[in-house]
């Protein structure tokens, strides 16, 4: 279970996207470290590491909760909008992570328009998120291992040169690619990012 | 020219570093909005002349709504690069600020900064285990026990086994990193490396 949540949290970090949820997985592991806490003893040697493996595990999950929450602050409307228009069910946001993005947009807004917007001429007191450009950076470049084998991969040129490249991905090798080329591929947990 | 005010706000910001917040410049601000407002006031005239059939002023309808929009993206960058920094500054520093610090946030922002520690305090509150503080543990622990220096008296301070602790300046001491993350991050302990 260890390995489920490293990966999880090495791809969080180097994803520039949001990525969906694992929340089971998060729950099984407090609960998990809750039980380990509790049957130590004070002062014994190997409870003393017991206690720093314990301390690293919780490190992690924060870490990733916490990664997830800068994700989530840093472009809340694009966030929000794409969980509405999300069709296949694929949970991006805990029910918790969406409350906590609504009001931070709401906030942000609120403020934004007491601020200043109220102030200025009437016909430019609107926030344009789209023209704001507050999304995240889907043409980075990412290290990536294969887990899966995938034949026939598809990569479109973007200058339409007719330069597509149709490759093979063997297993366990690894590339550097545009993420946008291979979101699909992580979020069906075909490969894993370094 | 139009435009150059808004940039003085830009520029306010960029001489101060990441961590820190100016002052928020209400004369600038006001100033600007005086400014965008006056421009539109002006567009106002000329494009019920241009509805008129007089189509030379368009021109400059163009330069004024420019200036106008100009004006209201710098405003929008100073607000949000603020917002930005104090939400930084809630996870250095905790939920209560620094009264320096309070000094320098508007109104506005003040009331922003209160809403986000409730939404944040809701969300960790939310989470499995009846709630968890994602403020501790922020960095990777490199053992279970460190040595501590202690700034200030504090007190007697008791730790999770039991026994007591008596943190009087300048002593050191050798305690459990759980402990003494919050009062690090306080600037209460210093950790010794």
């Amino acid at each position: 279970m260890l390995a489920v949540v490293l990966m999880a949290w090495t791809n969080e970090k180097l994803c520039p996207e949001l990525l969906p949820h694992q929340q089971n997985l998060v729950d099984g592991m407090l609960q998990y470290l809750k039980e380990q806490e509790e049957s130590l003893i004070s002062g014994d040697f190997k409870s003393a590491i017991v206690k720093m493996e314990i301390d690293r595990v919780r490190f992690i999950i924060f870490d990733l909760l916490r990664t997830r929450l800068r994700k989530i602050e840093q472009y809340p409307a694009y966030i929000i909008q794409k969980c509405q228009s999300d069709v296949d069910g694929g949970a991006v946001l805990t029910p918790e992570e969406y409350a906590f993005a609504s009001q931070y947009l709401e906030n942000l807004e609120t403020h934004l328009k007491s601020e200043i917007l109220f102030k200025l001429p009437q016909h430019i007191q609107t926030i344009d998120w789209d023209k704001a450009g507050n999304k995240p950076d889907l043409d980075k470049y990412v290290f990536m291992r294969v887990l899966e084998f995938q034949e026939g991969f598809l990569i479109e040129d973007e200058a339409e040169e007719a330069r597509d490249e149709i490759i093979d991905l063997e297993p366990d090798s690894q590339h550097l690619i545009r993420f946008k080329n291979v979101s699909d591929l992580l979020k069906s947990e075909k490969i894993v990012l370094i | 020219m139009f435009g150059e005010k808004a940039l003085e706000l830009i520029k306010d910001l960029k001489r101060h570093e990441e961590s820190s917040i100016p002052p928020f410049n209400d004369d600038v601000v006001r100033h600007v909005i005086e400014e965008s407002n006056s421009l539109y006031e002006q567009n106002q005239v000329e494009v019920n002349a241009v509805r008129d059939g007089d189509e030379s002023f368009l021109p400059s309808i163009r330069l004024r709504h420019a200036g106008v929009e100009r004006n209201k993206r710098c405003l929008l960058t100073y607000a949000y690069t603020r917002i930005e920094r104090i939400r930084a500054l809630r996870w250095e520093w905790g939920s209560v600020l620094p009264p320096d610090i309070r000094y320098s946030l508007s109104e506005s922002e003040a009331q922003w900064f209160t809403k986000y520690n409730k939404c944040l305090a809701q969300y960790m509150r939310s989470l499995p285990g009846g709630g968890l503080d994602l403020t501790q543990d922020m960095q990777p622990p490199k053992s279970l026990y460190i040595h501590v220096r202690c700034l200030v008296d504090h007190g007697e301070f008791e730790t999770e086994d039991g026994s007591v602790v008596n943190l009087k300046k300048n002593t050191q001491h050798y305690m459990l990193r759980s402990q003494c993350e919050h009062l690090i991050r306080q600037g209460i302990l210093e950790h010794i490396i």
